[in-house]
């Protein structure tokens, strides 16, 4: 659709979202719990903390849980009972009301709203929407996908572990988002993105009525942000140096604890289990990661990959040269909290610079 | 809405104990079978143990069944190894690519397997030797480590009694027994020793890592083009989909731009397998 921009004053926007709450959304907003923030259901407006730059985790769980229920079964004698949780969810209707839910799994098709992601959350949505839907359609990813409704707000002061101008969004990026929120005004400037956004501004006559309408160059012009290196220079060191030293070196300190996947919003790497006993259990997916040696170990006892500068090279290979040659952007939103999080201080920002000076002065590779 | 995870429910109509430790599953899956060819491989699964990856076994011209063989070792291979003719197989499946046979039609092949890297060589030979007369002369190279190791018994008499066929069945050394008949040595050595050449000939090899890497460069040393040098690659899988993003070699996911892989092919991706 064509973006639509508004105006909506502080007051009106606790009331929109306060409208929202009571319209029985489920409103997923930056909350604090036990001192860090972390993106969870608030059941009003004053709940919500916009001032923190970041919540400590992305909100990556509503897209791909921690653990998912792909079929259910139940075994009595020799015969084996299969409930498969997409069975009864129909395409073509809007799931939040196709009526019949599943009999089993986990319930995919609630909707809900985050709102005050950051444009670096809101971004990866569509970068591991590729990835589920390359040739074969992954539903359950799709499916809480279209039903997560994402309002944004960009941020004005990123941190140093921020790098999002450098893999091609930038603070001010509505890329993933519905609506998108700038400061300013009387409270916020909105540019409406998508047909969902539109759905949430006009799901009542008083939700209306809080927006006020602008022209588009009214809507505040982003700033120039400047990228401070370039991440093309990174995928090329990449092309071309798969046997350097650098990674067997660098990453030396690496205890593989996995926190950089875990924290990071596009990592979507998964395990797939069996759970239950010999009567009924479940076929369910859990995050998993690259970091972990058992990840790519043989039956035979044969590992791919042995060391953990093996591990992170992956890592970094998928984020900057294997997805962008398939889906041409980066499997990176530049959030920082691999960085933030990692207790050895290994800073991706500070890795992806390196390599990407490397490049830019010809060093040969070890 | 499809659910791409959601496995079919087969029926074991016949288990091979073919040595020890590795078993070969027949199977049905609505009273016929799956298409796939030669190559391509599936997800089996004993419902409430788990799920594990496989090449297909058989060819794909035998329409009454399909074949998988595995060894024992987790916990999905546990549980299937406890299942009996009748019972249920979780399967999924066909994925990845396959053998060009058109490429291999009129020319002679070697087939080259080591241990259970062996049962998707059996796919593509049986295929080859279900239709004898598309092919020129047909070797066959199978090695294990142990005389006791040797899978496919039935298999091997089949393969010997079809025309224009030779079969060299070798045990790495000190893997034979007093009475053993065949060949010692490890696959690459008594490659060479073979009466093979690389002109208008085709190789498919499949096995560990280590033998692969060695009988590629006995291969090339006997003039095969690396181009008519094909290989299947194992990769641990999970989702056989292209997404639980842990089979791929560089840029390329074995699931789904393999398992097939000419030496060519290798040649343009890193060492990273």
């Amino acid at each position: 659709m064509e973006e639509k921009y508004y105006e909506i004053s502080s007051e009106n926007i606790k009331k929109f979202v306060n409208n929202l709450i009571e319209q029985h959304n489920e409103v997923i907003a930056p909350k604090d719990k036990d001192g860090d923030t972390f993106y969870d259901k608030i059941n009003n407006f004053d709940d919500a903390d916009l001032n923190i730059l970041l919540p400590k985790l992305s909100f990556k769980e509503y897209l791909l849980p921690k653990t998912e229920t792909l079929f259910e079964y139940s075994i009595s004698g020799s015969n084996i009972n299969i409930c498969d949780p997409l069975e009864n969810i129909d395409v073509n209707t809007n799931a939040n009301n196709s009526g019949k839910a599943a009999d089993c799994g986990d319930n995919i098709s609630q909707k809900r709203i985050i709102f005050g992601s950051r444009p670096c959350d809101a971004g990866a949505g569509p970068i591991m929407e590729k990835v589920f839907n390359w040739d074969y359609k992954d539903e359950f990813f799709n499916e809480r996908f279209k039903n997560l409704y994402i309002i944004s707000i960009a941020c004005d002061k990123p941190d140093n572990y921020c790098f999002c101008t450098e893999v091609q969004l930038s603070p001010e990026s509505s890329f993933g988002s519905d609506i998108l929120l700038k400061k300013g005004g009387s409270g916020y400037y909105a540019k409406v993105i998508t047909e969902k956004g539109m759905e949430l501004i006009n799901s009542n006559s008083e939700n209306s009525s809080l927006f006020k309408e602008i022209s588009k160059d009214k809507f505040p012009a982003d700033k120039d942000w400047k990228a401070t290196f370039d991440i093309k220079k990174t995928q090329s060191f990449l092309d071309k140096n798969f046997t350097s030293n650098y990674f067997q070196e660098k990453f030396l300190s690496c205890i593989g604890c996995g926190v950089c996947t875990y924290t990071c919003p596009t990592c979507h790497c998964f395990d797939i289990q069996d759970e239950g006993t010999n009567e009924k259990g479940k076929r369910i997916r859990n995050w998993d990661s690259c970091q972990f040696g058992i990840f790519t170990l043989h039956t035979s006892g044969h590992n791919p990959r042995v060391t953990q500068g093996d591990r992170y090279r992956q890592r970094l290979m998928h984020k900057f040269k294997i997805y962008n040659e398939k889906f041409n952007k980066y499997l990176c939103v530049g959030c920082g909290r691999c960085s933030r999080n990692c207790p050895e201080d290994i800073d991706l920002k500070e890795i992806t610079a390196e390599l990407s000076l490397m490049e830019s002065s010809n060093k040969p590779a070890e | 809405m499809e659910n791409i995870y959601l496995p079919k429910l087969a029926v074991i109509k016949e288990i091979i104990q073919e040595t020890p430790d590795t078993k070969t599953v027949r199977l049905t899956v609505d009273g016929g079978i799956i298409d796939y060819l030669p190559g391509q491989f599936g997800e089996f699964s004993c419902i409430g143990e788990g799920e594990s990856t496989f090449g297909f076994a058989s060819s794909p011209l035998r329409k009454d069944s399909f074949e998988f063989s595995f060894r024992t070792a987790g916990r999905a291979t546990t549980g299937i190894n406890g299942l009996n003719v009748g019972d249920n197989i979780g399967f999924r499946g066909p994925y990845g690519n396959f053998f060009n046979t058109d490429k291999m039609k009129g020319k002679d092949i070697i087939f080259i397997g080591g241990g259970i890297g062996m049962a998707p060589v059996k796919s593509i030979l049986e295929y080859c030797i279900d239709e004898r007369n598309n092919y020129g002369k047909i070797t066959v190279l199978y090695g294990a480590k142990t005389v006791m190791d040797l899978m496919y018994k039935k298999g091997i008499e089949e393969w010997k009694a079809s025309p224009n066929t030779d079969v060299v069945i070798t045990v790495d050394p000190g893997g034979e027994t007093p009475d053993w008949k065949g060949r010692v040595g490890f696959v690459p050595t008594i490659l060479e020793e073979l009466p093979v050449k690389g002109n208008n000939a085709i190789a498919v090899v499949c096995g560990p890592p280590i033998m692969i890497k060695f009988v590629l460069k006995s291969l090339e040393k006997m003039g095969f083009n690396k181009e008519d040098i094909i290989t299947t690659l194992e990769n641990r899988m999970k989702c056989g989909l292209g997404k639980c993003g842990r089979c791929n070699i560089g840029s390329v996911y074995v699931c789904k731009e393999g398992p097939v892989f000419t030496a060519k092919d290798l040649e343009s991706l890193p060492n990273d397998f």
